[in-house]
């Protein structure tokens, strides 16, 4: 009989060891603090994380185990040690052998860094409603249109780009592609963002596109096809906002933990207790949805119902958690991490898809499968 | 103050912080409020707002401050609080003697700032060394005090609970604190070497607590602000913002919540501005009020997508000063307390 075996195995229980080694003494509260207040980029982190060969691509494991050891300290600059390859999913699913091997080791090795480009100025939860638009003319595309909120944005080598190629019909989500459009092609602009309520230490910037460029080789996978592409990818970056919200919820329960040591836990009151028990409750069941997500996920059978469960479900625990983390431990919070900690927190819910959006996937998702189930006992063609 | 009076102090604070705060009010986060911008509230009559005229205040009715409060809250909860320490806080303990009382004026007028270090009530609060005071000299380091760039500064010394003293100079902000909150005030330690003190009494502690319990409908009247702000900018961008090609308004999870919202925000106006409240009906209006206003910043910010995470559109402050106004000026338990004590009739909830 086969076993559930809810338990990691040891080199994943080793590597976490290890990451909450690493995190804890590159950062300590004065770095996460001071990265925080100015808004910068940790690059000498990213840099000592690498070098640390903890940063293991072939291992997805071992990249969730890693991202929630990091924002259980900090998720500002954890993020930053960890986000480099954002979007590289794109290329190793759908791109070229010629796109994988140019573009690939630099950014596992760390050397570059890489981004995603979708959301727009008026198009963020609806994909399908980006303006961008690339048209072709012999062996390149023109690039023109506006990228919003973009994570590495100003400091990304290169940005997997979502544009329009051909008009707007009916099937909104058609006519969309990929292009893997280097930074430092002429017409391409990048504004910083500032003033982030949270994860102040990542880089966030709009890019403007003017008649850019781009080679017809960097097209990802099939003209069209992009809409497809970036589901699939949401499908994965999802799981890795859930985690980051799993280890900013721990970290929070964390400092409550310590807070309430150090005021003497013989003086605990039922109320307080009591939402430290919920608190554990809910980032227990988090984690475990997370787990089985990325389960399904890494033997390259995603659920889509269980992944933005993860993500909604893991991103309101962090809230609540930091919330009620604030109101347990009072000024101590309010003037320590935790006040960071509860910044932060609010991100989970808006990005890689708001919590509604989410939602509506796991629904919807349900839906088609009840649907299939129903065309199946009627002996109906598979949908 | 007749209703009348009431409508029309309501419309002028509005025009006052559309005219003067509206337009700074992501600088006053990012640098402070500007000596210029409390000039302009005291020339108003808002900084001593419910300070007696004899005293050199404004001297307006519960009702009227309450209504400063909230105006100036829906726009800059950091002007609203600064309002709240001079006037709730500072004002009443001055009061207890002649010196104290000859401060309110300049203070009114913003000629000197004021403040009172309160926090060592609150959940949370470590001391180092305190403040201790002989004769003719206080010295000591108090922490975690809101708008601490005063010249003037209520403390309490020696121990708890402590004499309360009133400091005038030879008080300087030290070691600023990370701000979740009301970044237009600062906050931070104060260092203390002065000379020029007068006890305002015994019992410190107990002085303070009295008049922070007393200010349940102040309170109350920012969280109403930030709420009113939140939910007002939340509905205004979904009626502009477009998803799925329809507006945001169109869909039933943003129309619904943000109604809901501003049900609870019209009839938590309603009562906490009734008349004749018993003490059991204030501290149900504080208890009420700061929970609103945390549900509503949170569902304001996430009406408004990412750029609610971003401080332009000025939704993010409101979040922020949503969870620092009850850890800064409530008492979480002791206010859970207190209500429980009035609705069971006896002592309940203490074990």
């Amino acid at each position: 009989v086969a076993e559930m075996d809810f338990e990691l195995p040891e080199d994943l229980k080793e590597i976490r060891r290890k990451a909450r080694e690493f995190a804890l003494k590159e950062i300590t509260p004065e770095f996460a603090q001071k990265y925080d207040r100015e808004e910068t980029f940790p690059e000498e982190l990213r840099k000592k994380a690498y070098a640390s060969g903890l940063v293991d691509y072939s291992n997805p494991w071992s990249v969730l185990i890693l991202q929630e050891e990091f924002c259980r300290v900090d998720a500002g600059t954890g993020i930053c040690a960890v986000s480099g390859f954002f979007g590289l999913e794109t290329i190793q699913l759908f791109g070229t052998e010629e796109q994988k091997a140019k573009y690939l080791p630099m950014v596992t090795s760390g050397k570059a860094m890489m981004g995603l480009a979708v959301t727009e100025p008026s198009a963020g939860s609806d994909v399908a409603g980006i303006k961008t638009t690339a048209t072709k003319s012999g062996d390149y595309y023109t690039l023109n249109g506006a990228k919003m909120f973009i994570t590495n944005g100003q400091l990304a080598d290169f940005l997997v780009t979502l544009t329009r190629t051909s008009p707007q019909t009916q099937k909104r989500h058609h006519g969309l592609s990929l292009f893997i459009l280097e930074t430092g092609s002429e017409g391409v602009t990048r504004n910083k963002l500032h003033e982030k309520l949270g994860v102040r230490a990542t880089n966030t910037a709009e890019i403007v596109l003017n008649d850019v460029k781009v080679p017809a080789r960097n097209l990802i996978g099939e003209e069209g096809k992009g809409f497809y592409y970036v589901m699939t990818f949401f499908d994965i970056s999802r799981i890795y906002t859930a985690i980051q919200a799993v280890g900013i919820a721990q970290g929070a329960l964390d400092r409550v933990l310590d807070y309430v040591f150090s005021q003497g836990v013989e003086n605990l009151k039922e109320e307080t207790a009591m939402a430290i028990g919920e608190m554990e409750m809910r980032i227990e069941a988090a984690r475990l949805l997370t787990y089985s997500a990325a389960s399904r996920l890494f033997q390259f059978n995603p659920d889509p119902k269980l992944t933005s469960s993860a993500k909604a479900f893991g991103s309101e625990t962090a809230v609540w958690v930091t919330e009620r983390a604030m109101e347990i431990t009072g000024l101590q919070g309010l003037t320590g991490d935790l006040e960071r900690f509860f910044r932060d927190a609010k991100i989970m819910e808006i990005w890689e898809g708001t919590s509604e959006v989410e939602k509506l996937t796991i629904a919807r998702t349900m839906f088609r499968e009840m649907m299939k189930e129903f065309l199946g006992e009627k002996g109906g063609a598979k949908a | 103050m007749s209703s009348e009076e009431h409508q029309l102090l309501r419309s002028s604070v509005r025009e006052f912080a559309q005219k003067n705060l509206e337009g700074i009010s992501a600088k006053i986060e990012r640098d402070g409020l500007r000596p210029e911008t409390v000039a302009a509230m005291a020339a108003q009559g808002f900084l001593g707002a419910s300070v007696p005229g004899e005293l050199g205040g404004t001297g307006l009715d519960e009702r009227g401050y309450m209504i400063v409060l909230e105006e100036l809250a829906r726009v800059s909860p950091s002007a609203a609080v600064k309002i709240l320490i001079i006037n709730s806080l500072y004002a009443p303990l001055a009061m207890a003697t002649r010196k104290g009382k000859e401060t309110l004026e300049e203070v009114a007028s913003a000629k000197v700032n004021a403040t009172v270090a309160h926090t060592c009530l609150l959940e949370g609060y470590r001391e180092e060394k305190g403040v201790t005071f002989a004769d003719s000299h206080v010295k000591g380091v108090k922490e975690y005090v809101v708008n601490s760039d005063a010249g003037l500064v209520i403390l309490t010394a020696n121990g708890t609970p402590g004499t309360l003293l009133l400091v005038r100079g030879g008080v300087e902000p030290v070691n600023d604190q990370t701000r979740l909150g009301f970044r237009g005030l600062r906050f931070s330690s104060v260092r203390v070497d002065s000379g020029d003190f007068e006890v305002l009494g015994e019992n410190g502690a107990g002085m303070l607590e009295e008049t922070l319990d007393g200010m349940d409908l102040e309170v109350a009247a920012i969280a109403l602000g930030i709420t009113a702000g939140a939910v007002a900018k939340a509905i205004d961008y979904s009626k502009g913002r477009t998803t799925f090609e329809h507006p945001l308004k169109d869909y039933q999870p943003v129309a619904f919540s943000l109604s809901s919202l501003k049900s609870e925000e019209e009839m938590l106006r309603t009562y906490i501005y009734s008349e004749g409240l018993s003490g059991t009906a204030k501290v149900m209006a504080r208890v009420k009020s700061t929970q609103l206003a945390r549900s509503a910043t949170k569902q304001a910010l996430q009406v408004h997508g990412g750029y609610g995470y971003f401080g332009d559109f000025g939704v993010e402050k409101f979040y922020r000063d949503a969870m620092a106004l009850p850890l800064l000026f409530s008492r979480g338990v002791k206010d859970m307390q207190r209500l429980s004590q009035a609705v069971f009739e006896s002592k309940a909830g203490f074990m």
